[in-house]
C-alpha cells in the first residue's frame, strides 16, 4: 500500500520511481511509470483502463486513450482536500516543492537542455534557481488561505478562496522552469494542476512534474495534487482545455495555443508574443548598456520572449555602441549577410521565427545561414531599414540575433520603437538605457508594454525579482496590446477568488439624501450634487 | 492651418498646434475645396502638431478618398501623434521616416 511515508525517506532518483507500482490508490492498478522510447511517460493512473461511456481522447502510445474525465475527478478530489488546508500547510507543501526542484535544478536544466538542444544547461540551472528559489521568497509570506484582510473601517473583509483545477500550458524554452514556476504557485494558492508538456520537452517537464509531486506529497499534499498529459496530442489539449471542471488554463507558449486556450470558454491567463525594442538613448552609459544587452541576449541563447530583438540606437552613440559591441563578440552583419540570414531565422511563409534557430549560438546560426564569421562571435547584428514584413529579422527571433537601427534623435528613435513595439510585440516588454529620467517616462508613456525595464537586460529584468522588484515570473501578461486579461506578471495572486464579506457601514451622504429628488427633472445635476453633499 | 505650398507635384498643407473638433470643423469645407482644386498628391505636414481629434482622423481618411490614386500621405508626426494613427489603424498614411 502507498503511504505518504514511504515518500520521504526516497530518493529522487528516477530510475528507481520507475520500479514504483502503486496499488491501493489506482483502481486498475496501473503502474505509475510506463517505458517509452523518452524513458517513462505518464502520471498516476493517466494510462488506467477505462470504463465504457468514458470521455477518451487521443491514444497514449500504449494503444490506449486517456479519459479526460479521470484527471478532473482527480483533480476534483485534490482540490476538495485542499480546500481543508491552513496557511501552515500549505505553505509546508510549497517549501517541500521549492527545496526538491532546487535541489534538482542542475539535473532537470541538463535534461532540458539534452532534450530540446535548446539555450545553455548553465542559464537553464540559473533559470530553475529563479523558479524554485526566487519564486519561493516572493511568495513565501503571502497570504493565500482564509482572511487575508480585514478593515474594521470599510466593513470589508477579504477572504481568499482557491480557483480549482488549473491548466498549465508549458513552453519548449523554459519546460523546467515554467512547470517548476507554475507548479509553486498553483499549490500556494492549494489549486490543483495538470501540466501540459511541449512535445519536444516532455520527459523534462515529465520528470520536473514528478520531482515536485513527490515532494508535495511527502509534506502530505493532497494526491493528485499535481498531474502530467502523457501524451501532447492537440486533441487531448483540446479537450482539457474545454472541460467544464477545468478552472482556468495558465497558457505559457505560441499564439495559435494562446489563441486555443482562450478559445475554449475556460478562463485563461494568457501571454503574448514578444518583439522587445532596446533604446540606447543618448545619455546612456554605453559600455554599461552594452555589456547589460549581452548579458541579456546571449542569456539560454536568448531563448526568454522579454529578451532584446532590435536596437535602436541615437546617431551620436551609434559609433562608440558598435565599437563596443564588437569588443564583445559581436558581428555587424553586411546586407548580403543579412539577405542569407533571413531565410534562415524566420520562416517567409508564416513570418514567424523558425525553431530551428531558436535558442542556438550565434555561430551555428551563422552556419546555418552560410554566413562565415569570425571565431568567438557570440551575437549576429542585423543593421535593417525600416520595420515590417518586409525586413524580416524585425520580427521577434528567440536566438542571438538583433536587428539594428540608427535614429537621428529622440523622436525618430521613439518612432521606430513604437513601430518595432506594434509589429508583433505589443503589450510585452520595452527596453531603454538612459541617465535621463524626463526621457525614460516619455519613452514609457508611448509604448504599448507591461514593462519598460530600464538600464536592466530586460531577459533578466522583465522575469523580475533579480534587478527589480518586479514579482518574479515565468508568465508575462501583455494585456489586452497582447490580448492578454492582465499585464503584470503573473503570480500567486492571480490565481486567487477573493470574496468579500461586506458589513453594513451606511453612506451617510446617502443616507440623509433625499432620493425622491432624482424623480425630479426639473432639477439640474448641480442641483442634485449639491442636496447629496450637504452639510458633508 | 498654415497656407499650402503647391507644387506641381504635391500639395502640402501644414497645421499648426491643436486640431481640436471645432479647428477641425472650420477647417472642413476649405480642405475639401483646396483638394477638389488640385491634381496633385497631398501631404499633411503635421510637423507643429500636438493634438489632433477623432475629427481630424476622418478628415485625414477624406483627404486619402478624395485623393485617390494621386496619393495622400501625413508627414513630419510627433511620437505622440504617430501613437495616436497606431492605435487608429491609419498608420499607412504615415510617411516612415
Amino acid at each position: 500500500m502507498f503511504t505518504r511515508g514511504s515518500f520521504r525517506k526516497r530518493p529522487f532518483d528516477w530510475q528507481e520511481t520507475l520500479s514504483i507500482k502503486i496499488t491501493g490508490r489506482i483502481e486498475q492498478g496501473s503502474p505509475w511509470w510506463q517505458e517509452s522510447p523518452h524513458g517513462r511517460t505518464g502520471p498516476p493512473a493517466m494510462e488506467a483502463e477505462g470504463r465504457q461511456g468514458e470521455h477518451r481522447v487521443g491514444n497514449n502510445g500504449n494503444g490506449q486513450t486517456p479519459n479526460v474525465d479521470e484527471y478532473f475527478q482527480r483533480a476534483n478530489a485534490a482540490a476538495a482536500v485542499f480546500s481543508q488546508f491552513d496557511q501552515e500547510q500549505t505553505d509546508r507543501v510549497v517549501w517541500a516543492v521549492y527545496q526538491a526542484a532546487f535541489n534538482q535544478r542542475v539535473r532537470l536544466a541538463k535534461l532540458a537542455y539534452e532534450e530540446t538542444g535548446m539555450g545553455k544547461w548553465q542559464d537553464k540551472v540559473l533559470k530553475n534557481a529563479l523558479a524554485s528559489q526566487f519564486v519561493y521568497e516572493d511568495i513565501k509570506d503571502l497570504k493565500t488561505v482564509g482572511v487575508i484582510s480585514d478593515d474594521p473601517v470599510t466593513g470589508v473583509v477579504e477572504i481568499a478562496q482557491p480557483m480549482g483545477p488549473i491548466l498549465a500550458i508549458i513552453p519548449v524554452t523554459n519546460p523546467t522552469s515554467t512547470a517548476i514556476f507554475k507548479i509553486m504557485i498553483a499549490l500556494k494558492t492549494r489549486n490543483p494542476i495538470i501540466i501540459s508538456p511541449s512535445r519536444k520537452a516532455k520527459c523534462s517537464t515529465d520528470e520536473t512534474a514528478r520531482i515536485c509531486y513527490e515532494a508535495a506529497m511527502a509534506a502530505d499534499a493532497p494526491e493528485h495534487c499535481i498531474q502530467w498529459l502523457p501524451e501532447c496530442s492537440r486533441e487531448l489539449t483540446q479537450a482539457i482545455m474545454s472541460h467544464k471542471s477545468l478552472a482556468l488554463i495558465l497558457a505559457t507558449g505560441g499564439t495559435g495555443l494562446v489563441k486555443s486556450a482562450y478559445s475554449s470558454g475556460t478562463p485563461t491567463i494568457g501571454v503574448g508574443a514578444g518583439n522587445v525594442p532596446v533604446y540606447i538613448e543618448r545619455s546612456a552609459d554605453v559600455p554599461f548598456a552594452v555589456e547589460q544587452i549581452m548579458i541579456s541576449k546571449l542569456f539560454d541563447n536568448g531563448t526568454i520572449c522579454a529578451s532584446e530583438q532590435a536596437l535602436v540606437v541615437e546617431e551620436p552613440i551609434a559609433a562608440a555602441v558598435i565599437d563596443e559591441f564588437q569588443k564583445r563578440n559581436g558581428y555587424f552583419l553586411t546586407d548580403a549577410e543579412v539577405a542569407r540570414l533571413e531565410p534562415v531565422a524566420v520562416d517567409a511563409a508564416t513570418g514567424m521565427m523558425n525553431s530551428a534557430v531558436v535558442g542556438k549560438p550565434a555561430a551555428e546560426i551563422a552556419r546555418m545561414a552560410g554566413i562565415d564569421v569570425p571565431a568567438g562571435v557570440e551575437l549576429l547584428i542585423a543593421p535593417l531599414g525600416g520595420v515590417g514584413d518586409a525586413w524580416p529579422l524585425s520580427s521577434e527571433v528567440l536566438a542571438p540575433v538583433l536587428a539594428w537601427y540608427v535614429a537621428r534623435d529622440f523622436d525618430a528613435a521613439v518612432k521606430l520603437c513604437i513601430d518595432l513595439n506594434y509589429h508583433g510585440g505589443m503589450g510585452h516588454t520595452a527596453s531603454i538605457f538612459s541617465n535621463d529620467d524626463a526621457r525614460v517616462r516619455e519613452f514609457a508613456g508611448l509604448m504599448n508594454a507591461g514593462r519598460i525595464v530600464v538600464n536592466t537586460p530586460s531577459s533578466q529584468g522583465a522575469v523580475g525579482g533579480t534587478y527589480n522588484m518586479l514579482h518574479p515570473s515565468f508568465t508575462l501578461g501583455c494585456g489586452t496590446g497582447g490580448r492578454n486579461i492582465t499585464s503584470d506578471n503573473v503570480t500567486a495572486n492571480h490565481l486567487l477568488n477573493i470574496q468579500r464579506i461586506a458589513r453594513r457601514r451606511e453612506n451617510q451622504r446617502f443616507a440623509r439624501f433625499n432620493p425622491g429628488l432624482y424623480f425630479d427633472e426639473s432639477l439640474e445635476p448641480a442641483a442634485i450634487l449639491a442636496a447629496y453633499n450637504k452639510n458633508y | 492651418m498654415l497656407p499650402a505650398c503647391p507644387s506641381e507635384e504635391e500639395l502640402v498643407i501644414r497645421f499648426v498646434g491643436k486640431l481640436d473638433t471645432a479647428t477641425c470643423q472650420e477647417l472642413e469645407s476649405e480642405l475639401r475645396d483646396r483638394l477638389a482644386g488640385s491634381g496633385a498628391t497631398v501631404v499633411f505636414d503635421l510637423a507643429k502638431v500636438d493634438f489632433v481629434c477623432s475629427w481630424f482622423l476622418r478628415l485625414c481618411i477624406h483627404a486619402g478618398q478624395q485623393t485617390g490614386p494621386r496619393g495622400f500621405r501625413v508627414v513630419n508626426v510627433s511620437p505622440s501623434i504617430k501613437k495616436v494613427f497606431k492605435i487608429a489603424g491609419l498608420d499607412a498614411m504615415l510617411e516612415s521616416d
